[in-house]
């Protein structure tokens, strides 16, 4: 099976990188980005199994990101990871589309187990996807 | 700085306790985030300590960033303990002598993430020489954010917001400045004028085509 694909958005460059490394040495292949422009960037340029987000970042913020990231993406899996938990942003997240709410510091096996989860729902909806995309085109060919 | 004598308690008004509520949550933020890179760095370590070959992996010079980056995030959370610490004292008496360069530094340091986060730059600029105030540093503090705040709110990403100490401890000045033109009627600056005037203080707004200054006045 080929490796979970991951990206880490968050503007706390170290933390991002000693993550990303602890990941990686777990089999995982990690992306970084430091903020949400360079997230929205990655995410058009690869597919992602699962995305690891900060809510407060300069610029356009955690919530904008998410936002953006699933008008493009509605199956991307998102899972906030902030140190800035309040409930009101965790609904207001998982209203928008994020399927799980972690709070910093998290420990990296509770991560893993969401990204596994993540990155089962995201094949889960991409088989669905392919399915769907031939179904259509047999209807269409009459076959 | 002649306060007002109807105040009782400067730091329990509603205004009050939105601003002590504005600072901490923006410091206790930055705090998480360096116990976060601190926790993961341990981690790091655990997780070569447990490999298969730790002898290897754990070479000197990996060991020696791995110290380097606990003993950054160490010093950088004391500083921000420290500055929150001076921050919270203020609220001890209604009345005192204060330094007027350490309070303006002080709190500049402890929003700057709020201007970070607008993608704005913040400066600050002190008085060669210190500068003695007598009143609530905590009410001052409120009124150099109440300016903050109604500059930021018209700021964008790229602008500069610049604290300064200017004059001497017969005629203390205090600006607070944004390199955007912006006229004093589209600010906000009721809390800055109600909270001049709690203090003793008085307040005037310069603009011009590039920048835009609140400059208070004391005596």
């Amino acid at each position: 099976m080929a490796k979970a694909t991951v990206l880490l958005v968050d503007d706390e460059v170290e933390f991002s990188a000693v993550l990303a490394d602890r990941m990686r040495q777990r089999d995982l292949d990690v992306d970084t980005a430091e903020n949400g422009e360079i997230a929205l960037e990655r995410v058009k340029e690869r597919r992602y199994d699962a995305v690891i987000l900060d809510l407060a970042m300069p610029g356009i913020d955690g919530i904008e990101t998410l936002k953006l990231m699933l008008e493009d993406n509605p199956n991307l899996q998102i899972i906030l990871l902030t140190g800035r938990a309040t409930v009101e942003k965790g609904v207001e997240a998982v209203k928008l589309g994020a399927v799980e709410f972690l709070e910093k510091p998290a420990k990296i096996d509770m991560l893993l187990e969401k990204i596994e989860t993540a990155r089962n729902k995201s094949f889960e909806l991409s088989e669905d996807h392919f399915e769907n995309m031939i179904s259509d085109i047999m209807k269409r060919k009459g076959w | 700085m002649s306060q007002n004598p109807d105040r009782k308690d400067p730091a329990q008004s509603p205004t009050a306790l939105a601003f002590f509520g504005a600072v901490t949550a923006s410091v206790s933020h930055e705090l998480n985030n360096v116990i976060s890179i601190v926790d993961q760095t341990a981690g790091l370590l655990s997780d070569l300590l447990a490999g298969p070959d730790p002898a290897s992996t754990l070479t000197a010079e990996r060991l020696e960033r791995i110290a380097t980056s606990i003993s950054t995030q160490t010093e950088r959370g004391v500083t921000i303990i420290k500055r929150l610490n001076t921050f919270a004292h203020t609220t001890d008496e209604d009345r005192i002598d204060f330094e007027l360069n350490e309070t303006v530094s002080n709190l500049a340091e402890l929003v700057r993430r709020l201007a970070d986060r607008r993608r704005v730059t913040l400066t600050v600029e002190s008085a060669p020489l210190a500068i003695t105030l007598s009143g609530s540093p905590f009410t001052f503090q409120e009124l150099l954010f109440a300016c903050f705040q109604a500059l930021l709110e018209h700021a964008e990403a790229g602008n500069t917001l610049h604290f300064s100490v200017l004059g001497s401890d017969t005629v203390p000045v205090v600006a607070v400045a944004c390199d955007r033109p912006q006229s004093a009627e589209a600010m906000d600056l009721g809390k800055v004028e109600r909270l001049a005037d709690l203090v003793g203080g008085r307040f005037t707004v310069i603009s011009d085509d590039t920048h835009t200054a609140i400059e208070l006045h004391f005596s």
